[in-house]
C-alpha cells in the first residue's frame, strides 16, 4: 500500500514538473531582473504591451518594424475588457507591463489610481503632430500639466443602417426608436455608450448627467425594437449580413469594415450629437523599460504606423494630422470622415465610482427586464 | 503490517491530497468571498478597506433585478437539465448495455471530441446552422413553416438549444458511469421473473443510476444557471441571465464587494436547490419502491 | 429475443444523438473551406484559412500548451480523484460527507470569482501569475468531476467480491488491483475525459492565472472579442477534431486487438 501511494506521489511530482517545464515553446517570459550598469553588451530587451487583440499594435507592420528599429522583442498581453486591463495592473502587472491602451473612458481613473506614470512628451518627435483637441483632452492632463496619455486611434459610435433596405435618409437617433424598424435594431452592449446615446436621443442638456429615470424608460422602449445587443465586430456583422438587423449604433470601424468589403452601409452623424471616443497610449507605473516605452509611444504616433493602421481592414482613424491628410478620399469615405471629420462629438470620459455603478445598474436593469 | 484489516487509517491518508487542495484552493477563496461580501466597494491597491457594510446584500434585493434574474436562470437551468436527462438516459443505456462492448470506450470518447475545440466555436457553428437564410431556416421556409428571413436566434429558445448542446456530454457520461455498473444478471433476472420494461426501470435501473443522475444534475444545472457567454451571444435583448450580472461587477466596473455578495448568495441558493433535488429524488425512489 | 424492438429503438436514439452532437462539427469543417465569412452562403472553396493558420497564427503554440496543460491536469485529477473516492469509503461517514460537500464548491462558485480569488492568494504568497498557479487553478475546478465519477461507481457496485477476496487472504494492494480498480475503471476514465474537457475550455482560470504573454487556446479565442474571430480558427478546429477522431479510432482498434491478444493467451 505504501509503495503504491509513493508511486502515485512520484507520478504526481513528475506531472507537475512536466507542466512547469513547458516554457520552451512559449515566448520568453518578461524580464524581472534589474539591469546592471555596464552597458557594453546589448541585451535584447522585451517590451510588454497591454492591448486588445488584433487592434493594430500586434500586426506585422507594427511589431516587426519596431523590433527591427530598436533591436528588441515585443510581447503582447491581451484583455477582454477595459476594467480587466486595469485589474491586470492592479494584481501584479505593475513592474511587468510597459505600455497599455486605456481609452477616454478610463484614462482619468488609471492615473488617479496610480497605475500609469506621466509621459515626457518633449522627448517624443511625433507628439506635436497629433490632433490638438485629442492631445488636450481633459482627462489626459493633470493640473500641473503632466501628460498621462498620448492619443492614438479615435472614432465615433454613431448610427449606421443598410441603405438598400432603408430608403429614406436618416438624420436622427429617433430612427432607432421608430416602430418601422421593430425587431431589426442592434444596440451596443456597453453601459456607457448605451446611456450616452439615450441621453442624446432625449436631448438632455448634459449628456454626462442625464435624468437616469428617463434614460431607463427610453432604453426599455428601445428594447422592444432591438433584435440583439452586440459586443464585437462579429456579433454585429453576422445578423447584418443575414438581414436580421438593418439599423443600429456601431463603431466607425465596423461601418468601415462593411463598406470596404463592398456591402451596403450608410453611417451618419445624427443631429442630436454623436458619441466619440479615443484610445490613448500610456506608460505603466514601474514599467521595466521606460525609455523603450517612450519610443513605442512615439512609434505608435508616427505617420508611418498610423497610415498603415488606417489601411488595415480592421483599422481606425488616425490622430496624426499628417496621416489624416494623407488618407485617400476613398479611405476617408470608408471612415466616413469625408470631407471633414464630424464635430458635435460627445466624448466618452471617466466617471467617478458611484456614477459608474449607477449607470451600470440602469443598464443591467434594462437588460434584465 | 496489518494489510488484511480494513484500512481505515489508510483512508485518512488517501483523502489527504485532495483535502489539502480543497482547503487551500477552495475553502480559503470561499472565506475571501464571504469576507468581501461585506466590504464597502473595493479594496484599493495597498489592500486597504474602506469599511464594512451590509449594503451589498440589501442592494441586491432592493431592486428586483437580481431576484428576477435568479428565478429566470434557475428556470432555464432546470429546463436544460431535464432535456439533457431525457436525451441522455436512452443514450447512456445504449452505450452501456446495447452496443457491443468493443465500441463502448470509442463511443464515450467520441462524445467529447466536439469539446476539443473551443466552446465559442461550437456556439458560432450552432448560430450558423440556425441563422436567417441559413440551412435550417431555408428548409423551414420552403416547407412554409417559417419565414426564412428571420430566425430563432437572439431568443431564450436559442440559449436553451445552445446550452443543451454544450452540457449534454456531462449528463451522458455521468449516467453512463452508473448504468454501466448495473449487473446484467439483475436485469435479465427481473425480466425473466415477468417484470416489464417499466418495472425493471423503476425498481432496478433507476435506483442504481441515482448517483450518476445526481452528479449529472449537479454538473449541468449549476454551470447552466450561472452561464453568461451563451445568453450574451445568442440570447437577444431579453436573454440576460444572472451570470452576466455577476460577471459585469468584475469586468465592467470593479465592484468586488457587490460581485462577491452576488456570488455568495448565488452559491447559497444553488446549494439549497441541489439539496432539495437530492432529497426529492431519493424520496421519490423510496416511494416507488426502488432499492436503496 | 424480447428486447429486439426496444434495442432497435435505442440504437436509433443513439444514432440521432451522435448525429446532433456532430452536426456542428461538420459545419465547422465545411466553414473552414468557405471564403465567405460567418458561414454565409454562397460557398466559395478556399484554402486560405489553412494557409493563414500555418503562416501567421499563434494558434498552434496555444493549442499545444492547452493540450499539455489539460493532459497534466486530467491525469492528476484521475489519480487524486480515485484516491479520494477510495479513501472516502474508509473514513467515518461524517468526514466523507463533509469532504463531498466541499468537493462541490469549485462547481458552485462561479469560476470568474474563483479565478480572481486564487490570483489574489497567489499574489499574497509571492507566487503570482505562473504555470504552477494556472495548473493548480485548473486542477481544483476539475477535481470534483473525477471524484464524483469514481464515487458513483462505488455506490451501486457490489462489495462482495472485495470482501470475498479479502477473506480469502489477499492483501489490500492485490484486492485493489484485481477487484476494486477494474470496478472503478469506467468512472476513472469518464472522470478523466470530463476533466480534460473542462480544463481545455477553462478560460477564466487561465486568463487570470497565466503568466503575462502566455496564452492557451481559449485565451487566444476569447480575446478576439473586439475584432471578432477570424476564420482560421475554423481551420484549427477542423484539424484538431480530425486528428482526435482518427486517434480515438486508432486507439480503439489497438486496444481491442491488444485485449483480444491477451485473452487468447
Amino acid at each position: 500500500m505504501k509503495k503504491f501511494i509513493s508511486l502515485l506521489i512520484v507520478v504526481l511530482m513528475v506531472t507537475t514538473m512536466f507542466v512547469g517545464c513547458s516554457p520552451e515553446e512559449q515566448q520568453s517570459e518578461p524580464p524581472s531582473e534589474e539591469e546592471t550598469p555596464e552597458v557594453e553588451e546589448e541585451e535584447v530587451k522585451t517590451l510588454t504591451v497591454l492591448n486588445w487583440k488584433g487592434y493594430g499594435s500586434d500586426a506585422d507592420y507594427s511589431v516587426d518594424v519596431f523590433e527591427e528599429m530598436y533591436n528588441c522583442k515585443v510581447e503582447h498581453v491581451y484583455f477582454t475588457s477595459l476594467e480587466e486591463m486595469l485589474t491586470m495592473l492592479r494584481t501584479g502587472g505593475l513592474g511587468t507591463i510597459d505600455v497599455l491602451l486605456p481609452n477616454s473612458n478610463v484614462l482619468l481613473q488609471a492615473w488617479q489610481e496610480g497605475l500609469i506614470q506621466p509621459i515626457d512628451t518633449s522627448k517624443m518627435e511625433n507628439y506635436s503632430l497629433l490632433r490638438d483637441d485629442l492631445r488636450n483632452f481633459e482627462d489626459a492632463i493633470d493640473e500641473e500639466g503632466n501628460v498621462y496619455g498620448v492619443p492614438w486611434a479615435w472614432g465615433t459610435t454613431s448610427l449606421g443602417y443598410n441603405p438598400e433596405v432603408i430608403e429614406e435618409d436618416i438624420t436622427s437617433w429617433k430612427a432607432l426608436w421608430d416602430d418601422k424598424y421593430e425587431g431589426k435594431v442592434a444596440y451596443f452592449d456597453d453601459y456607457n455608450t448605451a446611456i450616452l446615446t439615450a441621453a442624446l436621443y432625449l436631448e438632455e442638456d448634459d449628456p454626462y448627467n442625464p435624468d437616469l429615470e428617463k434614460v431607463e424608460e427610453a432604453l426599455l422602449d428601445l428594447k422592444e425594437n432591438t433584435r440583439t445587443y452586440w459586443s464585437s465586430y462579429d456579433d454585429f456583422l453576422k445578423p447584418y449580413g443575414s438581414g436580421e438587423i438593418v439599423i443600429g449604433n456601431m463603431w466607425v470601424g465596423l461601418a468601415s469594415t462593411i463598406y470596404r468589403s463592398g456591402d451596403p452601409v450608410e453611417y451618419v452623424y445624427p443631429e442630436e450629437g454623436t458619441v466619440g471616443w479615443s484610445d490613448f497610449w500610456a506608460i505603466a507605473t514601474d514599467a521595466p523599460n521606460p525609455d523603450l516605452a517612450l519610443k513605442w509611444l512615439d512609434f505608435m504616433s508616427s505617420e508611418q504606423f498610423q497610415t498603415d493602421f488606417a489601411n488595415d481592414p480592421y483599422g481606425a482613424i488616425p490622430s496624426n494630422v499628417n496621416s489624416l491628410e494623407s488618407l485617400t478620399d476613398d479611405l476617408k469615405k470608408a471612415f466616413f470622415i469625408y470631407p471633414e471629420p464630424p464635430t458635435n462629438l460627445v466624448m466618452q470620459a471617466s466617471q467617478d465610482e458611484e456614477t459608474k455603478q449607477a449607470w451600470l445598474d440602469v443598464w443591467n436593469n434594462v437588460k434584465a427586464q | 503490517m496489518t494489510d488484511n484489516e480494513k484500512p481505515i487509517s489508510k483512508g485518512g491518508t488517501m483523502i489527504l491530497p485532495s483535502s489539502l487542495l480543497f482547503l487551500c484552493l477552495s475553502l480559503i477563496p470561499l472565506g475571501m468571498l464571504i469576507f468581501f461580501s461585506f466590504i464597502d466597494g473595493n479594496i484599493n491597491m495597498s489592500g486597504e478597506i474602506r469599511g464594512f457594510t451590509i449594503e451589498n446584500l440589501t442592494r441586491m434585493f432592493s431592486s428586483f433585478t437580481f431576484t428576477k434574474l435568479m428565478f429566470k436562470s434557475v428556470g432555464i437551468g432546470i429546463l436544460v437539465t431535464v432535456i439533457c436527462i431525457v436525451i441522455s438516459y436512452p443514450t447512456a443505456w445504449g452505450i452501456a448495455k446495447v452496443v457491443k462492448s468493443k465500441y463502448k470506450n470509442l463511443l464515450m470518447m467520441l462524445i467529447i471530441v466536439p469539446f476539443f475545440t473551443s466552446q465559442l466555436l461550437l456556439i458560432y457553428a450552432i448560430m450558423v446552422i440556425f441563422q436567417a437564410k441559413g440551412v435550417i431556416m431555408t428548409l423551414l421556409g420552403s416547407l412554409n413553416l417559417a419565414d426564412s428571413s428571420t430566425s430563432i436566434l437572439y431568443s431564450n429558445l436559442a440559449v436553451i438549444i445552445v446550452l443543451v448542446y454544450e452540457y449534454l456530454p456531462y449528463m451522458i457520461l455521468s449516467l453512463y458511469t452508473s448504468i454501466e455498473g448495473i449487473d446484467d444478471n439483475l436485469i435479465s433476472a427481473s425480466q425473466s421473473l415477468g417484470a416489464g420494461r417499466w418495472n425493471t426501470f423503476k425498481n432496478i435501473v433507476f435506483p442504481m443510476s441515482i448517483p450518476g443522475l445526481l452528479s449529472g444534475i449537479l454538473l449541468v444545472l449549476v454551470p447552466v444557471t450561472g452561464s453568461f457567454v451563451e445568453p450574451t451571444l445568442v440570447g437577444g435583448p431579453n436573454g440576460m441571465m444572472v451570470g452576466s450580472l455577476i460577471n459585469s461587477q468584475f469586468t465592467v466596473v470593479l465592484n468586488m464587494g457587490y460581485g462577491a455578495a452576488l456570488s455568495f448568495v448565488f452559491l447559497i441558493i444553488l446549494s439549497i436547490i441541489m439539496a432539495v433535488i437530492k432529497k426529492s429524488i431519493n424520496s421519490a425512489n423510496k416511494s416507488i419502491g426502488g432499492m436503496e | 429475443m424480447k428486447n429486439t424492438k426496444f434495442n432497435l429503438f435505442i440504437k436509433i436514439w443513439l444514432l440521432c444523438t451522435y448525429a446532433i452532437i456532430f452536426i456542428p462539427i461538420l459545419v465547422i469543417i465545411i466553414m473552414s473551406f468557405n471564403k465567405t465569412p460567418f458561414g454565409m452562403l454562397p460557398f466559395k472553396f478556399t484554402l486560405e484559412w489553412y494557409q493563414l493558420l500555418f503562416e501567421g497564427s499563434n494558434l498552434f503554440a496555444a493549442t499545444i500548451l492547452s493540450l499539455k496543460l489539460s493532459g497534466a491536469v486530467a491525469i492528476t485529477s484521475m489519480i487524486i480523484g480515485t484516491l479520494t473516492a477510495v479513501g472516502a469509503q474508509y473514513v467515518p461517514k461524517k468526514v466523507s460527507n463533509l469532504l463531498m460537500s466541499v468537493a462541490q464548491l469549485p462547481i458552485i462558485i462561479p469560476w470568474l470569482v474563483q479565478a480572481i480569488a486564487l490570483l489574489l492568494i497567489f499574489n499574497l504568497t509571492g507566487l503570482g501569475r505562473s504555470y504552477i498557479g494556472m495548473y493548480f487553478g485548473n486542477l481544483i475546478v476539475v477535481l470534483p468531476y473525477c471524484i464524483m465519477m469514481v464515487i458513483a461507481r462505488f455506490n451501486e457496485a457490489d462489495r462482495t467480491p472485495e470482501d470475498a477476496a479479502r477473506m480469502l487472504g489477499a492483501t489490500y494492494p492485490l484486492v485493489f488491483k484485481d477487484v476494486i480498480f477494474p470496478m472503478l475503471l469506467p468512472g476513472i476514465i469518464t472522470g478523466g475525459l470530463m476533466s480534460f474537457m473542462v480544463s481545455f475550455n477553462a478560460f477564466a482560470m487561465q486568463y487570470f492565472l497565466a503568466p503575462f504573454g502566455v496564452r492557451t487556446l481559449p485565451m487566444e479565442i476569447f480575446t478576439m472579442i473586439r475584432v471578432g474571430y477570424k476564420p482560421d480558427m475554423n481551420a484549427l478546429a477542423s484539424i484538431i477534431m480530425i486528428i482526435t477522431i482518427a486517434f480515438v479510432l486508432l486507439l480503439n482498434k489497438l486496444g481491442y486487438s491488444a485485449s483480444r491478444l491477451m485473452k487468447s493467451k
